[in-house]
């Protein structure tokens, strides 16, 4: 049996309940955002308020010592590796993608499928596990999504973009694990757990590419997306996909040029943050902030668009949920929530992770899959030592949980902007439908995946 | 809106942009004509398309015309081209902005391409042909068509004309708008709208320069009838061809119906 190390503070199990009642809220609210019309950080803002002043008048912060401080206790709550990380890539993206390399790259591998309805969604498939794994989930459904309807549109076939949209949807949060930095999940439980970079490529990368040929070939059969036969049919397409032009998006032949270095160095840096002196003590939130300030550079005076870019409601959504974590830590509701994921560590190092894995996904699947991994980061955090594959369970959870349901994740979320923007008629249910042989295929898989880590350990 | 949704526009936009259109080369041949006219312009109409066609069949207009009786020909006989003279069916010519009732119900009904020549036929040769373009600017089916007369084609301008007065009145609502700055929105779609037809010419001038046709691209925004007045006379413009129906498919309400009443004198293709 694990015992729990947690902040001791002498909370009754009437203020801790009052407090998960409050983060039972918090969490139904941003499961139900769209119909309520309340932004993220807006949600998880009023639940921050509201916990500071129920934990003030309830005095679970009496054992903290603010004295000799300017900062505020609840400031202190908020990872700042973690903002660093998202707003860094974000800001490096931003201006990256302006260079033009990633319109360039999408267009160019269109071109090379010669408008062969399989090849494209195999070459989009790749391009969408690839961005989201180097980028971030949601910017890599932004550009494949938008090129999907464009190249669709100029092939006449239309009639295949849902096909293709959700099986890109679904590859995003696959593409989502190859990298630490691939999604929030991802750098917030990697970084709890101390795993580097390059060492959480290695690990996922097997299950990353047999994962995308399965989806691939589950999407070709289910949505009936097979080659071109005739000759006719071929020339035709072939004639049509000419009419997109690569350089189109390139609008600095220097910025392109420059685009290109500077990303595949920000990638090599990632890779090699833990070997470089200086840098490894910094870390990859110093790496993704550097990077991002250096590519200001190139637009010093015009900084005010990147500005606009940053998603604010991601930042601030972060930075709230964190004070609300903390608070829930010293109400001790991680603590009775890390009860219940011990009794999961208890079924042992087989049956354990799987059901932890299960766990999670079902969970992300109706809510924020941030949240829970902050939540679950910080619970385990807080337990004595357990098999590594407990971790994985949670990453791998809380990433593939996403496919099950339309507002499991981002970049579904995105996805299905891009299906209804198109008037694809596409319920929440029939989503649903069409995901979960995806979803279930991937999670099987992903249980095989965790219990061979745990062996291999 | 979220960042996400801006940002969806942003890559939209960019591969869109991409997209550039590029003309279809398809030949086609005025194998088959048939001419239609009255008593006093037959035997000219004749002998003018005798020089591109090498089976004409004739319709005579009478006092006795039955529109079936030239439906049931134009269908039986499938012409390549149909010639028709000007106004025929008007009894008083002074009715100077009607182009007939004969032409106009062909160009709504038929689907083969209707030549109108000016009443003036001698020595008349088409050199210069414009093909004017609407809003669907990649109609690589337009060229091919205007290139069933090329006999003795020296000379092809490609032109765009986009109606001034229509961009201002979508500007003033613009203006009108917080969210949208006025000078960025009027520059960019501007310069967007005429990139798309230039883009397209452009291409359609590699291959026609190729085939030794002198090509000459014009894009720009202006009033309609003077711009057209403008480049008949700086490229001695022969033959307009234009769409004979408008995007909407309203009868008489596209581009060529008004530019043929507009200018009598030159001679025009409705495709």
């Amino acid at each position: 049996m694990i015992l729990l190390n947690s902040i001791h503070t002498d909370v009754s199990m009437g203020v801790t309940f009052l407090f998960l009642g409050l983060l039972v809220l918090m969490v139904l609210a941003l499961a139900l955002e769209e119909k309520i019309h309340a932004h993220k950080s807006v949600i998880t803002g009023v639940a921050a308020v509201f916990a500071l002043i129920l934990g003030q008048a309830t005095g679970i912060f009496s054992s903290i010592d603010s004295h000799g401080s300017h900062m505020p206790f609840f400031v202190k709550f908020i990872d700042w590796g973690v903002i660093a990380i998202i707003l860094g890539s974000s800001i490096f993206i931003d201006i990256t993608s302006k260079s033009g390399i990633f319109s360039w790259l999408a267009i160019k591998l269109t071109k090379m499928t010669k408008g062969d309805p399989f090849k494209l969604l195999i070459y989009y498939s790749i391009m969408t596990v690839v961005f989201s794994a180097l980028l971030n989930n949601v910017t890599a459904m932004l550009i494949i999504g938008s090129l999907t309807v464009v190249s669709l549109s100029n092939l006449k076939k239309l009639s295949l973009l849902l096909g293709f949209l959700i099986c890109e949807g679904l590859l995003t949060n696959i593409g989502g694990l190859l990298t630490l930095i691939s999604s929030v999940p991802n750098i917030i439980v990697g970084n709890t757990a101390g795993i580097s970079f390059a060492s959480f490529f290695v690990i996922s990368a097997p299950y990353v590419l047999v994962a995308t040929t399965g989806t691939i070939f589950l999407a070709g059969k289910l949505f009936k997306i097979s080659p071109l036969k005739t000759d006719q049919e071929k020339a035709d397409a072939a004639l049509l996909i000419t009419n997109f032009d690569e350089n189109a998006g390139v609008e600095s032949k220097s910025f392109f040029k420059l685009g290109w270095f500077v990303f595949i160095s920000f990638i090599l840096v990632l890779a090699m943050t833990d070997l470089i002196p200086y840098i490894q003590d910094l870390g990859i939130g110093f790496v993704a902030m550097a990077f991002g300030i250096l590519m200001m550079i190139k637009i010093k005076n015009k900084t005010e668009t990147t500005y606009k870019a940053i998603d604010w409601d991601l930042l601030f959504f972060f930075a709230f949920l964190f004070v609300v974590i903390g608070v829930m830590e010293y109400a001790q509701v991680l603590h009775l929530i890390g009860g219940g994921v011990v009794q999961l560590i208890d079924l042992g190092d087989t049956a354990g992770p799987i059901a932890l894995l299960w766990a999670s996904s079902i969970a992300s699947s109706v809510t924020d899959n941030i949240p829970l991994a902050a939540m679950l980061a910080k619970t385990m955090g807080n337990l004595p030592e357990f098999a590594q594959n407990f971790w994985w369970a949670v990453i791998y959870g809380a990433n593939l949980g996403g496919n099950i349901t339309p507002i499991g994740s981002a970049s579904t979320v995105v996805a299905v902007t891009i299906i209804a923007k198109n008037n694809l008629k596409l319920s929440f249910v029939g989503f649903i439908v069409k995901a979960v042989p995806f979803a279930f295929f991937q999670l099987v898989l992903a249980s095989g995946y965790v219990y061979l880590i745990g062996l291999l350990n | 809106m979220k960042a996400y949704e801006n940002n969806l526009d942003v890559f939209e936009s960019i591969f869109k942009r991409s997209v550039k259109h590029q003309y279809v080369h398809e030949p086609f041949e005025p194998n088959k004509a048939l001419v239609i006219g009255d008593v006093d312009n037959l035997a000219k109409l004749n002998a003018f398309i005798g020089e591109y066609s090498a089976d004409c069949q004739s319709f005579q207009y009478n006092d006795s015309f039955s529109w079936d009786e030239l439906k049931s020909k134009i269908d039986e006989w499938q012409p390549d081209l149909i010639l028709i003279q000007r106004q025929l069916g008007i009894p008083n010519k002074d009715l100077i902005f009607s182009v007939g009732p004969i032409l106009e119900t062909i160009t709504q009904v038929c689907k083969m391409p209707v030549l109108v020549l000016p009443d003036e036929l001698d020595n008349f040769v088409i050199d210069s042909v414009g093909i004017g373009f609407d809003h669907q600017i990649d109609n690589s089916l337009l060229i091919n068509k205007a290139l069933l007369l090329k006999n003795k084609l020296k000379h092809i301008t490609l032109i765009h004309v986009e109606d001034e007065s229509i961009f201002k009145y979508y500007m003033g609502a613009i203006e009108k708008i917080p969210g949208i700055n006025t000078e960025f929105a009027e520059t960019n779609i501007k310069e967007t709208i005429l990139e798309l037809s230039a883009d397209f010419f452009n291409g359609v001038a590699d291959k026609l320069n190729n085939d030794k046709l002198k090509t000459t691209i014009h894009c720009e925004f202006g009033e309609i009838v003077s711009c057209y007045e403008k480049l008949i006379k700086e490229h001695n413009i022969d033959l307009l061809v234009f769409e004979a129906e408008d995007d909407s498919k309203m009868a008489m309400h596209s581009l060529g119906h008004s530019l043929t009443i507009q200018f009598p004198n030159v001679a025009t293709l409705l495709v």
